[in-house]
């Protein structure tokens, strides 16, 4: 089920909030529970074995210790390993020795990469910090399907999940106006915006081989770099509202990514969660910036090069994290100088760096990839066909979604803070201002049409 | 405060549950059945899929029908006894359709089995235990509601009300095959830009193989409404869509075709722009042809079939403009009105055998109605066309002595989707 289904909004999501909210404190869990397994079952059928299974063997040997560390993980990550990345190594494979084999190549389960990263974080920091959050089988298993961010994240610490599981004064009115607030922003910003960006972009994969100029290239780039904001921004903000209602507070995963003035300060705005994840348990335990220079370039580009597997087994995302690995490893070379602080670390700049780094990631194809990156650059201005194509797709809610994008970019995050923090002031005023968003957001599910989350993909 | 929380989940639960609770009545209430059919109640029907397959089940009486219809979205039907006729399907001999039908199955099935991905064992018990039906039905329930219908229709009038005025830029939300230009006109997306052609020998061999087939065979293409109504375009659109190069070539081909004995080509490009300060020749809510745009081409059309004949049409009156794209797309009714024209023509065609490959110009609701009472003809759409082999269009074809060939100028010089144009794909099926 995505969170932007009519079977979601209308008739999972109030089904489960009348339990949780209306019957005794006792039953919560078991209620939690239940919904989120049915939440990924009904939309997964069976492989909710897949994180059943990871969830006894992290209940098993937290207890009992059966297996090395080692093992434990690579247990863990057994299914990921085959689910996703299987087809790759045997396409490789293949290609260098010339053989024929065959592995799976159907769906990919949702949401595997994000309960498998949590199931490894959740294990590690046990073990390191000698204490189990989660007593309790059924405890770990609604840990890892918790329904607001099992299928995208964000990736939650199991001492943050247990201090939210144990409240008592649960449900505050704020919280729950806030969570309504961050629902509609994420409905709006998923459904509107994205959704009609994705239009624009969708535009090159119909003329792959005509003629694109620089502005038709540019103007792809730029839709696909606020579509992707939106898109994941928005499914987030969907799950730190629905955590909200129902008494957590999920970790933010955005932090206004766009307004960075350098790459490494864009990744502590980006997918925070998964940034942090990967500094936690691959980067700093490698070592970090600890170990001499050369090490830290090496850490530095394993890191970048897990994670761009991690967003998906295929050559663009390598390209894509090659892309970032180097940009960081740049700024890490010239940080001490002055003069490319003044020429490159600035919000303008690397904005566009990181709109153009988004090609690789966003068309599988090399040579397309190369199309788009020529014609960047090309300095051609003529009239194309590309650019027609988007021209019919431009309407009232493109340009306002490309608006919003380049507020996103413009508008001090503090402006926006205070915005808010005005806004609360006036109760009757806030109120009429978070029904609204919501409003504007639910008429986005039946005026939109369907588009799956990016990030569901990983 | 514990009160002031209660009501802020309650009016949160009742904002989610209205829809639920909509649908739920409205599907709670009797369907009613349109007082058009309710006429003939003992009537029974026969229903097709998309891919022309007969409702095993059936035939059914009306009452039976309107249950039908809601398990899945059937293409088309006819009346028992009543000519055939799939909505937008094929109206030819009946055991020529069971040709078409079987060969497109047989077809059906062996993509389906080379398509298919999940070809190992787990995945297949994964997939077939996958509940993801139950999501799929959910989500129709309110989907298809006339809830949602009734809010769609809302958003749209509230933004065709700007859209009329809008002057420089388009502001609909719910455009998804069409854009707008000036005062709300609506222009369709395919082609709406200009490719780059080899003007001089595109398609020039297939027109060559097409007249060496012992057929009398007529091209109509239909010019794009952006490339005739350019007036109605906003500037930066104009700027865009504007395409000599489809006039060029839609020229020399006609002029290569000028020269063959039995294949002609009709170039509606110039006979519309000598035409079109007189009235619209396109509806304002609608990608086809207006009654006026209709009229001049079956002149065009009738002239070419026979060179003896005299053709013209008449203005007759007013007659509700058909404005079916817009109000399709975008529920919204437009009851404007436009000049209603008769074309009356000496031609006789009684004893030929007329077959028309068709697109949607001839749909009966664009003009098919006013050429069935010109002449007599069989009808195959496109979509059956693209799928058939050689040998089947062969079967259909050998009865008929004049084949009219009628597509919108893109899928017919251009591209089909993703397929090749339809005159290589006709030509291709020639022997």
């Amino acid at each position: 089920m995505l969170f932007v289904s009519t079977s979601f909004l209308f008739i999972f999501l109030p089904s489960l909030l009348v339990l949780t909210w209306f019957l005794k404190r006792k039953y919560f869990n078991t209620v939690l529970l239940t919904g989120s397994l049915f939440f990924y079952w009904i939309g997964n059928g069976f492989f909710l074995l897949i994180i059943l299974y990871i969830g006894i063997l992290l209940y098993f040997q937290i207890k009992y210790d059966y297996f090395s560390n080692k093992t434990t993980i690579l247990l863990i990550l057994t299914p990921l390993l085959w689910f996703k990345y299987s087809s790759f190594v045997v396409d490789v494979l293949s290609k260098i020795f010339d053989l024929s084999l065959s592995t799976y190549s159907g769906e990919l389960p949702l949401g595997i990469s994000f309960f498998t990263f949590q199931s490894i974080a959740y294990y590690i920091d046990t073990k390191k910090q000698g204490k189990n959050h989660l007593k309790s089988l059924s405890e770990i298993v609604l840990f890892l399907t918790f329904f607001p961010q099992l299928v995208a994240g964000p990736i939650i610490k199991s001492i943050d999940f247990k201090s939210d599981l144990l409240k008592v004064d649960r449900f505050k009115k704020d919280e729950i106006q806030y969570g309504i607030l961050r629902i509609g922003y994420g409905l709006i910003k998923k459904l509107l915006f994205a959704n009609s960006l994705s239009k624009l972009v969708d535009v090159q994969s119909q003329v792959f081989g005509a003629d694109i100029s620089m502005l038709s290239a540019w103007t792809i780039v730029l839709a696909f770099t606020f579509q992707i904001y939106f898109d994941f921004s928005g499914y987030c903000d969907i799950a730190v509202g629905l955590g909200k209602l129902l008494g957590f507070n999920l970790p933010e995963n955005f932090n206004f990514p766009y307004q960075a003035k350098s790459f490494s300060e864009f990744w502590k705005r980006w997918h925070i969660t998964l940034s942090q994840f990967f500094r936690d348990y691959v980067y700093i335990p490698l070592g970090g910036n600890k170990k001499g220079l050369l090490k830290t370039y090496r850490n530095l580009w394993i890191t970048f090069l897990l994670t761009s597997l991690w967003h998906g087994a295929n050559y663009n995302f390598i390209l894509w994290g090659i892309v970032h690995g180097l940009f960081l490893s740049i700024e890490k070379i010239f940080s001490q100088s002055s003069l490319f602080s003044f020429l490159f670390r600035r919000r303008f700049t690397t904005f566009m760096l990181i709109s153009v780094s988004w090609v690789p990631f966003r068309f599988s194809e090399f040579e397309h990839i190369g199309i788009i990156l020529k014609s960047l650059f090309s300095f051609s201005f003529v009239n194309d066909h590309t650019m027609a194509l988007i021209v019919t797709e431009v309407n009232l809610l493109t340009l306002i979604a490309f608006i919003a994008g380049i507020f996103s970019v413009i508008i001090n995050e503090k402006t926006i803070e205070t915005f808010h923090n005005k806004l609360i002031i006036s109760k009757i005023g806030y109120s009429i201002y978070i029904y609204s968003v919501l409003l504007i957001g639910l008429t986005g599910v039946f005026i939109s049409e369907y588009y799956p989350f990016i990030y569901f993909r990983f | 405060m514990k009160h002031s929380i209660t009501q802020i989940k309650v009016l949160f639960l009742v904002i989610l549950l209205i829809p639920l609770f909509l649908t739920t009545v409205e599907n709670l209430s009797k369907r009613e059945i349109q007082d058009s059919e309710k006429k003939d109640p003992s009537a029974v029907y026969e229903i097709w899929d998309q891919f022309g397959n007969l409702h095993p089940k059936g035939p059914f009486t009306i009452n039976e029908f309107s249950s039908i219809v809601d398990e899945k979205v059937w293409f088309g039907y006819k009346k028992k006894s009543s000519p055939i006729v799939i909505s937008d399907g094929l109206r030819i001999e009946e055991h020529l359709i069971t040709i078409v039908l079987d060969h497109i199955e047989s077809n059906k099935s062996e993509n389906i089995n080379k398509s298919d991905p999940l070809n190992n064992k787990f995945t297949d018990l994964v997939s077939s235990l996958s509940q993801k039906n139950f999501i799929e039905k959910t989500d129709a329930l309110i989907n298809q509601s006339n809830f949602k219908k009734i809010l769609l229709k809302n958003v749209s009038n509230f933004f065709w009300t700007f859209e009329k005025k809008a002057e420089n830029f388009t502001l609909t939300v719910l455009n998804s095959e069409i854009f707008y230009g000036k005062e709300g006109w609506i222009f369709s997306k395919n082609l709406s830009s200009c490719p780059s052609l080899d003007s001089e020998n595109l398609h020039k061999e297939s027109l060559i193989k097409l007249n060496s087939s012992n057929k009398k065979i007529i091209i109509l293409p239909i010019p794009l409404k952006g490339q005739v109504i350019e007036e109605r375009l906003l500037p930066f659109q104009m700027f865009f869509i504007k395409c000599d190069e489809v006039k060029i070539l839609n020229k020399n081909l006609k002029n290569q075709a000028d020269s063959f004995e039995s294949t002609n080509y009709i170039d509606l490009y110039p006979v519309y722009s000598s035409k079109k300060n007189s009235t619209y020749l396109y509806s304002q809510g609608n990608t086809h042809w207006s009654d006026y745009g209709l009229s001049v081409a079956l002149v065009e059309l009738l002239s070419s079939m026979d060179k003896n004949s005299i053709n013209k049409y008449t203005k007759v009156g007013l007659k509700l403009e058909n404005n079916e794209v817009l109000e399709r797309l975008n529920f919204i009714n437009l009851d404007t009105y436009e000049d209603d024209y008769l074309v009356t023509s000496t031609a006789d065609f009684s004893k030929k055998r007329i077959l028309l490959i068709r697109d949607s110009f001839f749909e009966n609701r664009n003009g098919g109605i006013d050429l069935k009472s010109l002449f007599d003809y069989d009808e195959i759409h496109w979509t059956y066309v693209e799928k058939i082999s050689p040998e089947i269009f062969k079967l259909i074809i050998d009865s008929y002595s004049i084949i009219i060939v009628e597509s919108s100028i893109e899928n017919l010089l251009y591209y089909n989707l993703n397929e090749r144009p339809r005159l290589e794909i006709l030509s291709k099926l020639f022997p």
